[in-house]
């Protein structure tokens, strides 16, 4: 639906529903409204200072980009590959996930897709096994930081997770996914990437120009500059002395007033329809907890779900993960914070582990279907004469998103049933352990059976 | 490679002052402007100008299939852009006072298409290299099927001249591997034969779209 219609436009109608209902039938007071859009006094202000914390890396980043600094970064870390296929593949990735932990998901593709394009084209290959798995990693970057994606930014202002716990308990730990994922990516790929000739790695190394991405030595200095004491900052200044968002926006301000750039060209830049987006869905689902309706969900899924804690935290990552596949994750993360928070009751560090859950699922969940964010990537492809099919697409997709949610799922194991974890992760060990050494050395025809089986696989993946 | 290029299209065109080399989506892969220009800018322009002509035709209702060449003339400066490869182009910069006569674009025809190889591939190009390399990986099949049934023969024969029992226990066990490799590359082969034809079937569609030989 939000493919015909824009989302924002969905989401103000969505609040102008919600403002009828309150005011005219519920007889409610406008200054509900107020609080629902900025948050109350008594949860200090949560959707204003999101809204503040996204608008200051929304300056950051823009004026990162107009400046060429995430170009620069790309191609320098591009030409590090030399143009062997599987470091040109990891590299892209590496830098698709590290760009997406800052940027959003959209600016991140809108930046890679084309120069990867361009690359290959300057390689003469073909550009989708690369497009593919950096569309892909875009989604894992989104859980390294809490200002990595919008769903991460809601979860920690309203749970009031700092900068390093997050990274601690869910960054580290994508991270570890991210390497796992890699090596799905290159065990899938590797026999189909093709080899450049020498005189097309020649031209990518030597003539590619790569100042010519960049306005200005002296502003890339200042972007990098800004960028790197923005993630000290995130990490040293506690929260109780600088709200993130301050720190964020003065950071921008000293930037845009440093740079000398245009203000007026990056405002214009600015991605009003997600801040349009994200007021209409704060009234909507904060007009649906007052409502009582988000109550009702929450009791229900306490009396009906696992009792046990654990299966709890495994429920909300598969749940959110399937329903942001299918609807956005901005409002599903919205709509079961305050939902998570009711079932966790007041156990603080368990409240914590239900939302690193939420976090994990409504960030990742996005790639098992084609929909939303991917079908940008799928366009860019198009406009630039390299069509990806939708089914190649969904079933690298969903198979790597259903191979990073049992990874995690192994991590909250290893949390809450140690034992059982490291039973699973022995068994997994040992069969792949097992093998390879058929594969290498075990008899003739297990060897072939082996070979043909990871064949078919590859298969079924890529065609 | 391109550098030379460059030269000597400026050789043979004195007039032509600065080149930029830049794709569709605004990255300048190669230019003659000194980095005290906005680069990016400049390619963002090239590339929003172009697609500004195409939104023109579409508003129109003129179908739009590809450009050749666009020409900006000015009082001091003359600017030409031509179409290089799939997706990159080529803006040449003439100094209005140095030009003597027509512009003999036709002369540098060879400089462009070699910078258009080096440059850009379009998709019917990579389909062939693709088919190519499939061949090649088919051709060398097929040389492995020669060889493995050349050693099957042998052991056969040899399994039927030898009278020594244990021996001929050891020839059945290399036919039943020789045989299984058999098996084996000539599935390889039926699957590089579908890959093959379908790689020709792509091609000729995509021929068959863009309307080219």
């Amino acid at each position: 639906m939000t493919e015909k219609m824009n989302r924002a436009i969905l989401a103000i109608s969505g609040a102008l529903i919600t403002y009828f209902v309150l005011t005219l039938i519920e007889q409610r007071d406008f200054s509900l409204i107020v609080d629902l859009l900025l948050g109350t006094q008594k949860e200090d202000y949560v959707n204003l200072h999101s809204l503040m914390l996204i608008v200051g890396i929304m300056f950051i980043v823009h004026i990162s980009d107009e400046i060429g600094t995430f170009q620069f970064l790309a191609v320098i870390a591009i030409k590090m590959s030399k143009g062997k296929p599987i470091p040109l593949m990891i590299i892209l990735c590496i830098v698709s996930a590290v760009f997406s932990s800052i940027l959003n998901n959209i600016l991140t593709v809108m930046i890679l897709i084309p120069l990867t394009i361009t690359i290959s084209r300057v390689l003469n290959v073909s550009p989708t096994p690369y497009i593919l798995t950096q569309a892909i990693m875009v989604n894992i970057g989104g859980t390294f930081f809490p200002i990595s994606s919008i769903p991460n930014i809601l979860i920690t202002r309203e749970a009031g997770i700092s900068f390093p716990d997050y990274f601690l308990g869910i960054g580290v730990f994508s991270i570890v996914t991210f390497a796992f994922t890699l090596l799905l990516f290159v065990f899938v790929y590797k026999n189909e990437l093709s080899i450049p000739k020498d005189k097309a790695i020649h031209i990518l190394l030597y003539d590619f120009d790569i100042w010519n991405v960049v306005q200005s030595p002296r502003l890339l200095v200042a972007s990098l500059g800004a960028l790197i004491v923005l993630m000290i900052s995130f990490f040293a200044i506690p929260e109780e002395i600088l709200a993130p968002d301050a720190i964020a926006l003065s950071i921008a301000m000293v930037l845009t007033i440093f740079s000398r750039l245009d203000a007026r060209e990056i405002i214009k830049k600015f991605d009003f329809e997600l801040i349009f987006y994200l007021l209409g869905i704060f009234v909507i689902v904060g007009g649906l907890e007052v409502a009582g309706v988000l109550t009702f969900v929450e009791s229900i899924l306490r009396n009906m779900g696992p009792r046990d804690d654990f299966l709890r935290l495994i429920l909300i990552m598969w749940i959110s993960a399937f329903s942001s596949a299918i609807i956005d994750n901005v409002p599903i993360t919205k709509a079961l914070i305050p939902i998570v928070t009711g079932i966790s009751g007041n156990n603080s560090s368990l409240t914590k582990r239900f939302f690193f859950s939420l976090s994990i699922g409504a960030n990742w969940g996005d790639n098992l279907t084609p929909l939303g964010d991917n079908i940008l990537v799928l366009n860019i492809a198009r406009e630039n004469n390299r069509p990806i099919s939708i089914l190649t697409f969904w079933k690298l997709g969903f198979i790597a998103t259903v191979y990073q949610l049992f990874l995690a799922t192994l991590y909250f194991t290893l949390i809450y049933r140690f034992t059982l974890g490291l039973v699973i992760i022995g068994v997994i060990g040992i069969l792949t352990i097992l093998i390879l050494i058929l594969q290498k050395i075990g008899p003739y025809k297990i060897q072939l059976g082996v070979n043909k089986a990871f064949l078919q696989l590859r298969n079924f993946i890529i065609t | 490679m391109i550098e030379n290029t460059i030269e000597r299209i400026k050789k043979i065109l004195p007039e032509v002052e600065h080149v930029v080399m830049f794709y569709n989506d605004g990255t300048v892969f190669h230019t003659t402007f000194e980095h005290t220009v906005n680069i990016p800018k400049l390619g963002n322009n090239f590339s929003e100008t172009l697609a500004s002509i195409q939104k023109m035709y579409e508003i129109c209702n003129y179908d739009f299939t590809s450009y050749n060449k666009l020409v900006f003339d000015t009082d001091d400066i003359n600017v030409i852009v031509l179409k290089l490869g799939e997706n990159s182009n080529l803006a040449l910069f003439f100094q209005k006072k140095k030009r003597a006569g027509e512009l003999k674009i036709r002369s540098i025809r060879r400089y462009i298409e070699l910078a258009e190889n080096l440059l850009d591939v379009d998709r019917v190009e990579l389909v062939e290299q693709e088919l190519e390399s499939k061949e090649s990986q088919l051709k060398e099949l097929k040389l492995q099927l020669g060889s493995q049934q050349y050693k099957l023969f042998t052991l056969e024969e040899f399994q039927i001249e030898t009278h020594d029992e244990e021996k001929k226990k050891e020839v059945a066990k290399e036919i039943e591997k020789a045989n299984r490799e058999v098996i084996r590359v000539k599935e390889a082969i039926d699957k590089k034969m579908v890959e093959i034809a379908n790689l020709k079937k792509d091609i000729e569609r995509e021929k068959a779209s863009t309307g080219s030989d």
